[in-house]
């Protein structure tokens, strides 16, 4: 049972509010692929990944982005009870999907990059480590039901 | 040939995809990208130094078992600026070695490997806080482009400090 603070409550909540699922799934994805391009192994349907600007502009990663972000969103709304609000999610990613969940913490890394790029000094470090508290959890759940 | 005792043989692919995995090496381009992207960055290194250990200390606060000789360890007191400026300034000594890191990090790989004693795994920790510093104070110009160079050569850097580990 993970507990939250007041305070790691209002910071994670403010990253949200402040958070253009649009531009930021996609940017975050964007980044994921070019810094680890191991992980554009996941998006063999996805079509042209060829640098930055091609997937900046690439309609299917803009898509996902949002969906990525509309999951994390999910975790938002049920911070009390990540784990079993994700174990279809976690099943997912483990059996359709396939991903190796080390894969979690390289786009996970990513987003904080592109949160701390748009908010500035407004991502203080209280609000970095309620954050970073809420990915690990995030991934935690997400990796749980793989076996 | 007679077979001697003691453990058996990695299979050698195994061997080079971890190999693979560590030490990708920078291209030209990234260098450029390195050296073009730092040169901004130089001004402002105090600031990059303080965000960079103020955060990697709060965030992650197992990091602070390395400081607990200092008195405030906390964001932004006097003694993480003056130590996240030393961690800075040796990053971009190290864009200067670029071409030859682990030659040029040899007596800090000896200082992290034999007095301090830092575990690896924290220049992990240290380089997202780094990247995450970058990312707040230089928005415009820490692209995707440049952030793949920069993770690429802040990794290099991990692998030559701890070259004289063990």
């Amino acid at each position: 049972m993970v507990k939250w603070t007041a305070e790691e409550r209002a910071a994670i909540q403010g990253v949200f509010a402040k958070l253009d699922y649009e531009s930021v799934g996609v940017e975050s994805l964007t980044r994921c692929l070019v810094v680890y391009p191991w992980t554009q192994r996941y998006f063999g349907g996805f079509g042209n990944l060829y640098n930055a600007e091609a997937i900046m502009a690439n309609p299917k990663i803009a898509a996902h982005g949002i969906v990525v972000l509309q999951g994390l969103e999910k975790a938002l709304k049920n911070m009390d009870n990540i784990k079993n609000t994700f174990t279809a999610l976690s099943e997912l990613h483990s059996e359709k999907l396939q991903v190796d969940p080390g894969n979690f913490q390289l786009l996970a890394d990513c987003l904080t990059v592109v949160i701390a790029r748009r908010m500035r000094t407004d991502f203080t470090p209280d609000v970095q480590a309620a954050w970073q508290k809420f990915l690990c959890v995030v991934i935690s759940a997400l990796t749980r039901q793989y076996y | 040939m007679p077979t001697k005792g003691g453990p058996p043989a990695e299979p050698t692919d195994k061997i080079l995809f971890t190999a693979n995995r560590v030490t990708m090496s920078l291209t030209a381009k990234d260098k450029l990208a390195v050296k073009t992207f730092f040169d901004k960055v130089a001004p402002k290194a105090e600031e990059i130094g303080n965000e960079t250990l103020s955060r990697t200390l709060f965030v992650y606060p197992q990091t602070k078992t390395y400081f607990a000789h200092w008195a405030d360890l906390s964001p932004g007191s006097p003694q993480v600026k003056k130590h996240g400026l030393t961690v800075v300034n040796g990053v971009l000594n190290a864009v200067g070695l670029i071409d030859d890191l682990k030659g040029g990090l040899l007596t800090l790989s000896e200082l992290h490997a034999f007095m301090l004693r830092v575990d690896p795994a924290n220049f992990k920790i240290i380089n997202h806080n780094l990247l995450v510093a970058l990312a707040l104070m230089f928005p415009d110009d820490f692209t995707p482009e440049v952030h793949v160079s920069v993770d690429k050569f802040l990794a290099l850097l991990s692998l030559a400090l701890s070259e004289k580990y063990r």
